[in-house]
């Protein structure tokens, strides 16, 4: 069994760990840049759409409207609001962490862990680049929200976290 | 032994949701604000699902707040409508639908939720001896069950979705009410508690964990699902299975139960390489080092008595069709003499069912508030 050196031990160093939520903005670092291609963004929002939305805690998206803030954030990320990111963000990690090792890894073309850690990253500083804690909105809570439900998951991966 | 608690780094960012939500007012139901009905409902969703997340904090860290907010929230809850019933222009809500939704599931979510609160509260303002909590659990337990089965009456089977709906409540009111009948009666009775072990709770833990594995691998319509039961391990029934082999290493479920234990260890909890919720994993790691200890040693000394027997045939022989009682019963003390004197680096007493309050206590950082209730 071979542990990934990300996930190691005392966790304290974990890239996965919580606090990452109350980071430091990093401008130089383009929150669209976290997103993944468009076709596999499509497929993790269908995703969670279907198997995910309402599985967990409460059902909390209203899919009307909030596919519309999803598809314009895919389709045209540059300059989308960073709450509407973060959403993204956040859906695609619930998403992520929902595969099967190997779907992840048809979909994602990469290892999971790897894939996961940039769509935390890309949350992170779409809440502090948002000034999210002074300034919060309701869209960016939800990420908080569906993000917060599969944070606890990544430590319970284990192995196949690699 | 060194634990990083980072499951409660979740809590607390849980915490920091909820201060967040309360500064953008979530804490006030939409209708009494100057709000769209829209905005007022799609607040509501998210307000209760941070508050009943809130109240996982139990299982999930080992933590019980008795002062939570499902109780005394006065925001109404979401109502039973589909995503379609609602949008940004509607004059005023739509009635609450008699038939399954996509908010259905939440809404039994919600009353789970608010059952398990209840009981902690009971628990923490009962004396110990109070011979009314049972009675009062028993009620709280009857009422939630109702509320949960009104619910799911409305479900078709058919739907996959609205099977693994109706498969995670029942599962979730019997484990509540498995979980907090047994957690009551020690209270009741403090002092030794290997008359908890009983067969009967074995196997009604054993039905509780089993279904995970087979419904979610046997059934092909759920296999979409199958991550459900990654995401939430289950901590509380499988250290009362594990606790139980250790006080009770034999019995006739002890096979079933054994076969259930590996299977969460191989799938379900995280290994010892990863981070994570490091008290209740640790302590079920130990609970199952001292269970497979106990079980090697039993076994061993039944083969040493066996060949003892094989000399003097008659009597081991009668003995043997006689049963396995009193013989067994005095291996058992002594094993759990043994097991007293044991040298874990953490008192897992293998005559208390360990109670997630004492070991927060024992795992988390000194004199942290949080560790109350029960």
């Amino acid at each position: 069994m071979t542990t990934p050196p990300s996930v190691t031990v005392n966790g304290s160093t974990s890239p996965f760990s919580a606090s990452g939520i109350l980071s430091a903005p990093v401008f130089s670092l383009a929150v669209a840049d976290f997103h993944p291609p468009k076709r596999v963004a499509v497929k993790l929002w269908n995703t969670y759409v279907n198997n995910v939305d309402g599985c967990t805690g409460l059902k909390l998206l209203h899919i009307p409207t909030d596919e519309v803030k999803i598809y314009s954030t895919i389709e045209q990320p540059v300059g989308a609001p960073l709450d509407h990111h973060a959403l993204c963000l956040a859906i695609f990690y619930a998403t992520t962490i929902t595969l099967e090792e190997n779907e992840a890894l048809d979909l994602l073309g990469q290892a999971r862990s790897i894939q996961l850690l940039k769509f935390k990253v890309g949350l992170e500083q779409a809440f502090a680049q948002g000034d999210f804690l002074d300034r919060p909105t309701l869209t960016g809570l939800h990420a908080l929200a569906i993000y917060l439900v599969y944070l606890s998951f990544v430590v319970t991966l284990g192995s196949t976290v690699i | 032994m060194r634990v990083h608690n980072r499951g409660s780094g979740i809590w607390v960012l849980n915490g920091l949701a909820i201060r967040m939500a309360e500064s953008m007012g979530l804490h006030r139901d939409g209708g009494q604000l100057a709000l769209s009905p829209f905005q007022a409902e799609i607040r509501r969703r998210l307000w209760w699902h941070l508050i009943t997340r809130d109240s996982r904090a139990g299982e999930d860290y080992g933590l019980e707040s008795t002062n939570s907010l499902l109780l005394t929230s006065k925001v109404a809850p979401p109502l039973n409508v589909d995503d379609v019933d609602l949008s940004p222009d509607i004059r005023e809500l739509p009635a609450a639908k008699k038939g399954w939704t996509g908010m259905t599931f939440s809404l039994i979510h919600i009353e789970i939720a608010r059952a398990g609160q209840r009981l902690v509260e009971i628990g923490a303002s009962s004396g110990l001896s109070s011979s009314k909590s049972e009675s009062q659990r028993a009620k709280v337990i009857g009422e939630m069950r109702e509320l949960v089965e009104q619910k799911v009456r409305l479900f078709n089977f058919v739907v996959p979705q609205h099977r693994m709906a109706v498969s995670c409540a029942r599962w979730l009111v019997k484990k509540l009410d498995f979980i907090t009948r047994q957690q009551f009666r020690m209270r009741k009775h403090p002092g030794p508690r290997e008359d908890l072990a009983t067969d009967e709770n074995l196997l009604e833990a054993l039905e509780i964990l089993e279904p995970r594995f087979t419904e979610m691998t046997e059934d092909e319509l759920l296999k979409q699902f199958s991550w459900v039961r990654k995401v939430f391990p289950q901590y509380h029934v499988t250290m009362y299975i594990l606790w139980h082999l250790c006080v009770k290493p034999e019995g006739p479920y002890v096979s079933r139960a054994w076969k259930s234990v590996d299977l969460v260890f191989s799938d379900e909890l995280w290994n010892e390489y990863t981070s994570g919720f490091g008290a209740k994993s640790a302590v079920l790691a130990a609970l199952k080092v001292k269970a497979v200890a106990l079980r090697e040693s039993l076994q061993k000394k039944r083969t040493s008595g066996l060949d003892r027997m094989a000399g003097d045939d008659s009597e081991a022989s009668a003995e043997e069709a006689g049963g396995v009682s009193s013989k067994d019963e005095s291996q058992t003390d002594i094993l759990l003499g043994d097991v007293y004197g044991g040298d874990f680096n953490f008192d897992i007493g293998s005559d208390a069912w360990p109670d997630w309050s004492i070991l927060a206590q024992e795992f988390q950082a000194d004199g942290r508030p949080f560790a109350g209730g029960f």
